[in-house]
C-alpha cells in the first residue's frame, strides 16, 4: 500500500481509538505510521527508495497534508478531531512543525475551516509565546506575506472563515514585531502588508477581539487555556512604531490605531454587562510604558524627549489608547497603579490630561 | 469555501500525479501538471518547496535527454519555457523575496546538474559553455539565475556570492563556467572572492592546481580585466604596502600569485600589469632595494614595499623560496606577452644592488639567447620587437646603470635576427643622442655595432646608419632646432666611432665595420653635405655682403636680423645657421676621415665628382669662416682632401680645378674683390622681351665694348675691391693641391705621413696645364684665335673687343694675376695662357700707343696701366716666355714714357712673342724634374732688344744699374765661357 493511503488507514484508526479511549497506541502509531519517524521499521513496511529515509519527503509531505484535508472535511465530533489534531502535532517536533506549516497554509487558502478551528485550539493551548506557534507564524506569514501577492487576500476574509484560529494567529503575531527584547532592542515591525491585513480585520470584524470566543472543545481532562487578547499587542505597535527606526509608514498605524479605538468604544456602548474577560491587560500596557521610559532616557542622551516629535506621537497613542480603554472599562486591574506609572514618562499635553482625569 | 475547492484539487492532482514522474508522464500529463504546479504557486506558495523540487526534476528530466545527444535535433522543451516564463515573472513582479529563493535554487540545480551529467568528464569553461548553453534547461536555469542576481539588494548578494562559491566548491571543476558566466553579474566581488577561495586551497596545498579558478579568472578576465586588476590589486596591496602580513594565508600570497600565473598566461599578464601599477604608485624616483622573488616584482618600488617583501619571503613554502624559483620566473618572464620588456628592465635596474637579479637576469637572457638561435618565437621576443618595448630599451642603452645598460643591448640585439628593423633602427636611434655628458651611450652603441656576430645571422649595420643619415636629410629639410641637434650628433657620432676605428684602441670596434659601412654611405653624405652647404651658404652670405663685409660674427647677424626681421625666431636662426655650420665641418671631417677617393676603386663616376664639387664648395664656404683657427683648419682639411682625390684621378683633378676657378671668378668672386655689377645689368635685361629686341634692330655688333647702343655708355668700370692676400694664398693653395702628383710616393701614399707632409709633395705639370686651359677657357670670351702663337701686332685690331673684355676680366677679378703667377712658375703651363697674355699686351700696347698721341694725357693716371703693364711682363718673364734680357724689363717699365714703352711693348715683346711660338716644346726638363727654357737658344736677336737698350742708354744715369744688369752682365757671362 502506498504511503498517502496507509497515512489515511491510519488517521482513521487513530480517530477511532480516540473516540474509544483507548489511546495508548495512537502516538506509536502517528509517529510510525503518518511521520515516518522510525527508520528501522519503515522498511518492513515497503520496499519504496522513497520510504527508507527517514521522516517524509516533500512530496509526502504534501500528500499528508492532502489526506489530512480530506479527513477533517468530512463531517465529524469536533472534540475527536481536536483531540487527533493535537495529538497528531502535540510533541511538536521540526519535521511535523513543517507538515503542520504546510497544512494551515493548505487550510487558510483553502478555507478549510475545520483544520484551521483545529489549529487554533492548537495554538490556545500551547499559548501564542510558544516557540512553535511562533514558527508556525513566522511559516504562515512568510507564505502568505513575503512569498505571495495574494495571500493578503487570502487572509483578508480568515475571520468568517475560523474566528478562533484568527484571533490566536493575530496574538502570535503581535508577539513577533515591534517588541521589546531583553537587550532593549525593538524588535522589527511587521510587513506593511500584514499590518494591513489585520487593520482591515479590527475593522471589518470589530466583535473578533472583543467578542468572548465559544469555549474550547477538549477531550476530557484537558485542561482548555484561556484566550489571549490580541488588542494590547496591536496597541503596542502603533505606540512604539514612531519610535521605532524602521517604521516609516505612520499613517497605516494611524489607521490600525483608529480601528483599535472604535473597537474599544464599541464596547463601551454595550456598557450594560462586564465582558467576560477584560481584553486590554494592564501588565501589557506596562511593559509598553517601560519600553518608552528606556527609549525616552535614551533620546536624552542626545536631545530632549519632552520635545522629540515621534515620542511625543507615541505618548498621544497611549494616552489616547488609555483613556479609551479606561472610558470602556476595559482595562483591568490596577488602573491607579498604572496612572502613576504613566507620570514618570515624558511630559505629553494629552497625557496630562489623562493623569488629571484619573486623579480627580 | 467552495471556490477555494479547486485549489485543493490542484494540489490533489499534483499530490498524485508527481510520484509517478519518474515512470514517464505523457506530455499532456506533464503539461497539466506543470500547468496546475505554477497555478499553485501563485495561490499558495507554502508549496513553493516542493514546487521547485518538481521543477528541478523536470530539468534533470530535460537535461538527460539532451546530454543523451547534444548535436541532436533541440528538444521540444515547452514546459521549461513556461516555467522559466512564470519563475520569470514571480522573480520580477512578485515579493522581492523570491529572487535570493530562485537564485540559490537554480544555482544549486545547476550545481548538481552540471555535475551529473558531466559524468566525470573535465571540460575547459568554453566548452562546458558551449555545452550546457545547448540545453534549454541549463540556459533557462543560468538566465534565472542571473535574473535574480540582478534583483538582489545589497544585503542578499553577498549571501548569493555565498551560494555560488558553496555550489562551486562542491561541484568544482563542473560548476566552473557557471562560476564564469555569472560571475558578470558581481564580477569584482566573485573574482575576490574566487582569488581568496584560491588562496585557501594554495596554502592547504602548494602543489594544487587550482584549475577551476584559474579558469573561472581567465574566463573573467576577458570581459571584466579592469575589475580583474582591481582585486589583484587590492590583494597585493593588502600584502604588501597597508599592513604588513604574518599570518599564513596571506603571507603566501605571492607564492599563490606567482603559482596562478605559471597556470595561466593571461592571469600572468594581469598580476604583471597590476604588480607595475602598483609600483608606479609607490615609485620615488629609482629605487634602491629590490626583491629577489617575482618576476613582477622587478619593478622598481620605494622603501616600504621590498622589505616587506623580504621579510616575508622567509615565511614562504619552501618550494617557493627564492632560491628555487629562479627557472619558474624564467619560464614567467619569457611568456609575458606585455610590458615584458618595461620588467626585464626594471629587474636590471634593481640587480646592481641584488647578486640573486643578476642570477635570474642571466638566466632570462640566457634562454632567451638558445630561444633565437634555435629560432624559435616566446611572447617576450614579441614584446621586445613592440615600439614602445624598443622606446624603453633605447632609453635604457643610454642609462649610466650599467646592468640596465647592458641588458638593454642584449635584448635589442636578442629582438634582432626576428626583425632586423630593430636593430638598424637601434643603430639609428643610438646614433641620434648625444653622448657628450654621458658616453656610456656610445658604449652600448659600440657593443651593439660590433655584435652583430653574436647572433646566428649576421646583421647589416649599413641600413642602421643610412637610416640614420637619411633622417639626417630629411630633417635638414627642415628648419627645426631639434632636428639639427640630432644631425649634429649622427655626425659627431660617426666621426668618433671612425676616429676609435682608426686609432684601433677598442677591442670590439678593430674590423673597421664603421669606416667601411660609413664608406658606403658617402653618397648621402655628399647628400648631407651639399643640403647643408647650399642652405648655409644663402644663409651666411646675404646678411654678410650686403652690409658691412667686417662685421660678421654672430652678435652682429644677430642684431641685424631681430632689426630686420623683428621676429623671435631669429635667435633660433642664428643657433640653426651654427649648428649647420658645425655639421658640415663635421662632414668634411668625415670625408677626410675616411680618406675618401683615395683608393681607385669603390666609387662610382657620380660620387667621384659629387665629391670633388663638394669639396670644392666646401672651401668657398669655409673662407667665409671668420675664425682663423676654424678656418685654416677646414682649409688644411680641403688641401688634403683634394691632393687625395686628384693623386688618384685625373678627372677629379680637372673637375676640381674647373670648380675652383669657376667658384673664384664667378660663384664666389666676392671672395677675391670681384663686383657682381654685371649680374644687375643682366636682370635688367631679361625684362626686356625677345620681340621688343628684335625691333630694336640689335644686332650683336650693337653691343659694344663702350656699352650698348641705345643703352648710352657703359658705367666706368669700378676698380676692384682689395684683394686679401691669405685668400689669395688660401685659393692658390687649393690649386697647388689639386696638382699634387704621386709620382715619387707611388700609390701607397694613404697614411698620416701624407698629410702631414703634403708639402713635400711634388706638383705635376699636368694639373697646371689644365688650370692655363681653363683660364683660357674662362676668360677668354672668344673660341676663335685662341691659339698658342702671336699673330702680326696688326692683327690684334680683330682681336680688339675680346682684349678689353679678357683685360676687364682681369682688372676685375684680381685674383687671376695670382693663379697666372703660380701658373708661371710651374713653367711650360704658362704657354697654354698665350692668348690671355697676348690680349692683355694688345690692350695694354693699344693704350699706351694712345698715350702718345695726346702729349697731355701722358702722365695723368697711368698708375693702373703702368701696374697691369708690369705685372703682365713679370708673369712673362716669370714663366721664362721673355728671355733675358727682355725677363728684366718689368724693373725698368716704371721709368719709361708712354711712346717708350709702347715702343718697347711692339718692338721687343711683341715681336719677340710673334717669332718665338710660346709652346712647351721651348722648354726642357732637368734632372729634379723641373723644367728649364734653354736659354741660349732662346737668345733673342738683337732686333728685339736693340730698341730697349737705346731707350734704356738714352737714361742711362736713371738707369744704369738696371742696364749693367740687363746688357753688361749678361754679356760678360756670356763672353766669359768663350775665355775660358
Amino acid at each position: 500500500m502506498d504511503y498517502p493511503h496507509r497515512a489515511h488507514d491510519a488517521l482513521l484508526r487513530i480517530e477511532n481509538q480516540i473516540a474509544s479511549k483507548k489511546q495508548d497506541h495512537v502516538l506509536d502509531l502517528i509517529s510510525e505510521f503518518i511521520f515516518y519517524e522510525k527508520k528501522s521499521d519503515s522498511r518492513k513496511y515497503g520496499n519504496n527508495k522513497m520510504q527508507q529515509s527517514c521522516g517524509l519527503s516533500l512530496i509526502q509531505e504534501f500528500q499528508l497534508v492532502v489526506v489530512l484535508c480530506e479527513f477533517y472535511e468530512r463531517p465529524g465530533e469536533e472534540m475527536i478531531r481536536n483531540a487527533v489534531f493535537l495529538s497528531l502535532f502535540e510533541g511538536s517536533n521540526p519535521s511535523r512543525l513543517k507538515v503542520l506549516t504546510k497544512l494551515v497554509g493548505t487550510a487558510i487558502a483553502s478555507s478549510v475551516g475545520p483544520i484551521l478551528s483545529a489549529a487554533g485550539t492548537w495554538i490556545q493551548q500551547l499559548g501564542p509565546t510558544n516557540i512553535f506557534c511562533m514558527e508556525l507564524t513566522q511559516r504562515l506569514i512568510e507564505d502568505f506575506i513575503v512569498f505571495s501577492n495574494k495571500g493578503p487576500e487570502q487572509l483578508r476574509t480568515l475571520p468568517s472563515i475560523s474566528p478562533r484560529f484568527s484571533i490566536n494567529f493575530l496574538a502570535c503575531c503581535t508577539e513577533l514585531y515591534l517588541k521589546d527584547t531583553v537587550t532593549h532592542q525593538l524588535l522589527p515591525p511587521p510587513p506593511p502588508a500584514l499590518l494591513e491585513v489585520f487593520t482591515n480585520w479590527v475593522q471589518d470584524y470589530p466583535t473578533l477581539c472583543i467578542d468572548a470566543q465559544p469555549q474550547l472543545v477538549l477531550p476530557q481532562g484537558a485542561i482548555s487555556m484561556p484566550i489571549v487578547n490580541p488588542l494590547p499587542g496591536l496597541m503596542r505597535w502603533c505606540v512604539l512604531s514612531p519610535i521605532s527606526q524602521s517604521a516609516i509608514d505612520g499613517s497605516a498605524y494611524s489607521k490600525l490605531q483608529l480601528a483599535i479605538l472604535k473597537c474599544l468604544m464599541q464596547e463601551a456602548k454595550q456598557i450594560g454587562d462586564l465582558p467576560l474577560v477584560p481584553p486590554i491587560n494592564s501588565i501589557a500596557l506596562g511593559a509598553v510604558i517601560f519600553t518608552l521610559k528606556f527609549k525616552a532616557s535614551e533620546i536624552a542622551k542626545v536631545g530632549d524627549p519632552d520635545t522629540d516629535q515621534s515620542m511625543q506621537l507615541s505618548l498621544e497613542r497611549l494616552a489616547q489608547c488609555i483613556q479609551i480603554a479606561i472610558q470602556s472599562r476595559s482595562l483591568l486591574d490596577n488602573v491607579p497603579q498604572l496612572v502613576c506609572r504613566l507620570k514618570k514618562l515624558p511630559k505629553n499635553h494629552l497625557l496630562d490630561i489623562v493623569i488629571k482625569s484619573q486623579n480627580l | 469555501m467552495t471556490s477555494n475547492q479547486s485549489l485543493l484539487n490542484e494540489l490533489k492532482y499534483f499530490v498524485n500525479g508527481v510520484p509517478n514522474l519518474h515512470r514517464g508522464l505523457p506530455p499532456d500529463v506533464s503539461a497539466q501538471l506543470v500547468k496546475c504546479s505554477l497555478t499553485m504557486l501563485e495561490e499558495l506558495s507554502t508549496c513553493r518547496e516542493v514546487i521547485l523540487e518538481y521543477f528541478a526534476m523536470v530539468f534533470d528530466e530535460s537535461v538527460k535527454n539532451y546530454e543523451r545527444d547534444p548535436q541532436g535535433p533541440p528538444p521540444d522543451d515547452e514546459i521549461i519555457v513556461t516555467i522559466q516564463e512564470s519563475l520569470e515573472n514571480l522573480v520580477t513582479k512578485g515579493p522581492s523575496a523570491w529572487a535570493p529563493l530562485i537564485s540559490s535554487w537554480s544555482l544549486r540545480i545547476l550545481g548538481t546538474l552540471s555535475n551529473k551529467y558531466s559524468r566525470g568528464r573535465v571540460m575547459d569553461i568554453g566548452k562546458a559553455c558551449t555545452l550546457w548553453l545547448g540545453s534549454n534547461a541549463m540556459r533557462c536555469l543560468l538566465g534565472l539565475a542571473a535574473l535574480c542576481f540582478g534583483k538582489l539588494y545589497s544585503k542578499d548578494t553577498d549571501d548569493c556570492i555565498a551560494t555560488l562559491l558553496n555550489t562551486f566548491v562542491q561541484n568544482s571543476p563542473h560548476f566552473d563556467w557557471v562560476v564564469a558566466r555569472l560571475g558578470g553579474c558581481f564580477p569584482l566581488k566573485v573574482i575576490s572572492k574566487i582569488l581568496q577561495c584560491g588562496l585557501r586551497g594554495f596554502v592547504g596545498n602548494a602543489n594544487s592546481t587550482l584549475d577551476s579558478e584559474v579558469g573561472i579568472l581567465g574566463y573573467l578576465s576577458f570581459a571584466y580585466e579592469s575589475d580583474l586588476k582591481f582585486a589583484l590589486n587590492e590583494m597585493l596591496q593588502a600584502v604588501l604596502i597597508t599592513n604588513f602580513a604574518s599570518i599564513q594565508p596571506q603571507i603566501s600570497t605571492i607564492p599563490y600569485l606567482l603559482h596562478l600565473s605559471n597556470m595561466s598566461d593571461i592571469l600572468l599578464q594581469l598580476i604583471i600589469n597590476v604588480f607595475l601599477d602598483l609600483c608606479k604608485l609607490q615609485i620615488k624616483e629609482c629605487c634602491d632595494t629590490a626583491q629577489e622573488n617575482s618576476s613582477f616584482n622587478k619593478i622598481s618600488v620605494n622603501d616600504s614595499l621590498i622589505p616587506s617583501l623580504i621579510d616575508q619571503s622567509q615565511l614562504w613554502p619552501q618550494n617557493f623560496k627564492p632560491q628555487n624559483i629562479i627557472p619558474l620566473l624564467t619560464s614567467l618572464s619569457l611568456k609575458l606577452r606585455n610590458d615584458a620588456t618595461k620588467t626585464i628592465i626594471t629587474l636590471a635596474k634593481i640587480a646592481e644592488n641584488h647578486a640573486w637579479c643578476q642570477d635570474l637576469l642571466e638566466s632570462i637572457l640566457q634562454e632567451l639567447e638558445s630561444f633565437v638561435w634555435e629560432n624559435r618565437s616566446c611572447p617576450l621576443l614579441t614584446d621586445l620587437t613592440k615600439d614602445d618595448s624598443t622606446e624603453t630599451l633605447w632609453d635604457s642603452c643610454l642609462s649610466s646603470n650599467l646592468f640596465q645598460q647592458q641588458t638593454a643591448v642584449r635584448l635589442l640585439l636578442l629582438a634582432s635576427p626576428q626583425a632586423p628593423y630593430i636593430f638598424h633602427q637601434t643603430v639609428a636611434k643610438l646614433l641620434e643622442k648625444s653622448y657628450v655628458i654621458n658616453n656610456n651611450g656610445l658604449g652600448a652603441l659600440i657593443r651593439i655595432l660590433s655584435s652583430h656576430v653574436e647572433i646566428p645571422e649576421p646583421l647589416q649595420v649599413k641600413p642602421g646608419i643610412e637610416m640614420a643619415l637619411e633622417r639626417l636629410i630629411l630633417g635638414s629639410n627642415r628648419k627645426r632646432n631639434d632636428y639639427a641637434a640630432t644631425g649634429l650628433n649622427i655626425l659627431k657620432n660617426l666621426v668618433s666611432l671612425i676616429q676609435i676605428e682608426k686609432l684601433n684602441t677598442s677591442p670590439h670596434l678593430n674590423r673597421s665595420l664603421v669606416t667601411t659601412t660609413v664608406t658606403d654611405c658617402i653618397p648621402k653624405i655628399l647628400m648631407i653635405q651639399s643640403l647643408l652647404l647650399k642652405r648655409n651658404l644663402n644663409a651666411i652670405r646675404h646678411p654678410i655682403t650686403d652690409d658691412d663685409r667686417n662685421c660678421y660674427d654672430a652678435d652682429n647677424i644677430r642684431s641685424k636680423k631681430t632689426q630686420c626681421k623683428l621676429d623671435n625666431s631669429a635667435t633660433d636662426d642664428v643657433n640653426q645657421v651654427q649648428l649647420e655650420k658645425e655639421q658640415i665641418h663635421l662632414t668634411a671631417n668625415i670625408l677626410d676621415l675616411l680618406e675618401i677617393g683615395a683608393s681607385e676603386g669603390g666609387m662610382g663616376m657620380v660620387d667621384v665628382i659629387k665629391l670633388a664639387q663638394q669639396t670644392v664648395s666646401y672651401f668657398f664656404w669655409s673662407l667665409y669662416e671668420n675664425n682663423p683657427l676654424q678656418r685654416s683648419t677646414a682649409v688644411n682639411r680641403v688641401y688634403s682632401m683634394l691632393a687625395r682625390q686628384c693623386i688618384i684621378r685625373k678627372s677629379s683633378r680637372t673637375l676640381a680645378l674647373r670648380e675652383l676657378l669657376e667658384g673664384a671668378f664667378y660663384s664666389y668672386g666676392d671672395l677675391f674683390g670681384a663686383h657682381s655689377d654685371n649680374i644687375n645689368s643682366d636682370t635688367k635685361k631679361e625684362m626686356v622681351s625677345l620681340m621688343k629686341l628684335n625691333q630694336n634692330h640689335c644686332s650683336t655688333r650693337s653691343i659694344l665694348h663702350a656699352g650698348i647702343i641705345g643703352n648710352g655708355l657703359q658705367p666706368p668700370m669700378q676698380a676692384a675691391e682689395e684683394l686679401k692676400p691669405e685668400m689669395q694664398q688660401f685659393f692658390l693653395g687649393a690649386i697647388a693641391a689639386c696638382c699634387k702628383s704621386d709620382v715619387s710616393f707611388g700609390v701607397g701614399l694613404r697614411s698620416n705621413l701624407f698629410i702631414s707632409r703634403l708639402q713635400d709633395i711634388p706638383t705635376t705639370i699636368d694639373g697646371f696645364s689644365t688650370v692655363s686651359l681653363l683660364l683660357v677657357e674662362m676668360v677668354s670670351t672668344d673660341v676663335m684665335y685662341n691659339g698658342l702663337p702671336w699673330p702680326d701686332e696688326d692683327f690684334s685690331k680683330v682681336t680688339m673687343e675680346r682684349d678689353l673684355q679678357i683685360r676687364r676680366t682681369f682688372t676685375n677679378a684680381p685674383i687671376l694675376w695670382g693663379l697666372l703667377g703660380l701658373v708661371a712658375t710651374y713653367r711650360p703651363a704658362i704657354c697654354f695662357t698665350s692668348v690671355l697674355l697676348r690680349a692683355l699686351c694688345a690692350s695694354v700696347l693699344n693704350q699706351w700707343r694712345a698715350k702718345t698721341i695726346d702729349k697731355y694725357q701722358v702722365t695723368a693716371n697711368n698708375v693702373e696701366l703702368y701696374d697691369v703693364t708690369k705685372k703682365l711682363l713679370e708673369v712673362m718673364s716669370m714663366g721664362q716666355l721673355l728671355p733675358p734680357p727682355l725677363s728684366y724689363l718689368h724693373t725698368v717699365i716704371e721709368y719709361l714714357d708712354a711712346s717708350e714703352i709702347s715702343i718697347v711693348l711692339k718692338e721687343c715683346i711683341w715681336n719677340y712673342m710673334k717669332e718665338n711660338v710660346p709652346s712647351p716644346v721651348l722648354y726642357g726638363v732637368d734632372s729634379t724634374g723641373l723644367h728649364w727654357r734653354d736659354s741660349v737658344a732662346a737668345k733673342p736677336y738683337p732686333h728685339f732688344v736693340d730698341p730697349l737698350r737705346n731707350i734704356m742708354q738714352r737714361k742711362l744715369p736713371q738707369l744704369g744699374t738696371f742696364y749693367h744688369q740687363m746688357f753688361v752682365l749678361s754679356e760678360l757671362s756670356e763672353n766669359a765661357p768663350k775665355k775660358n
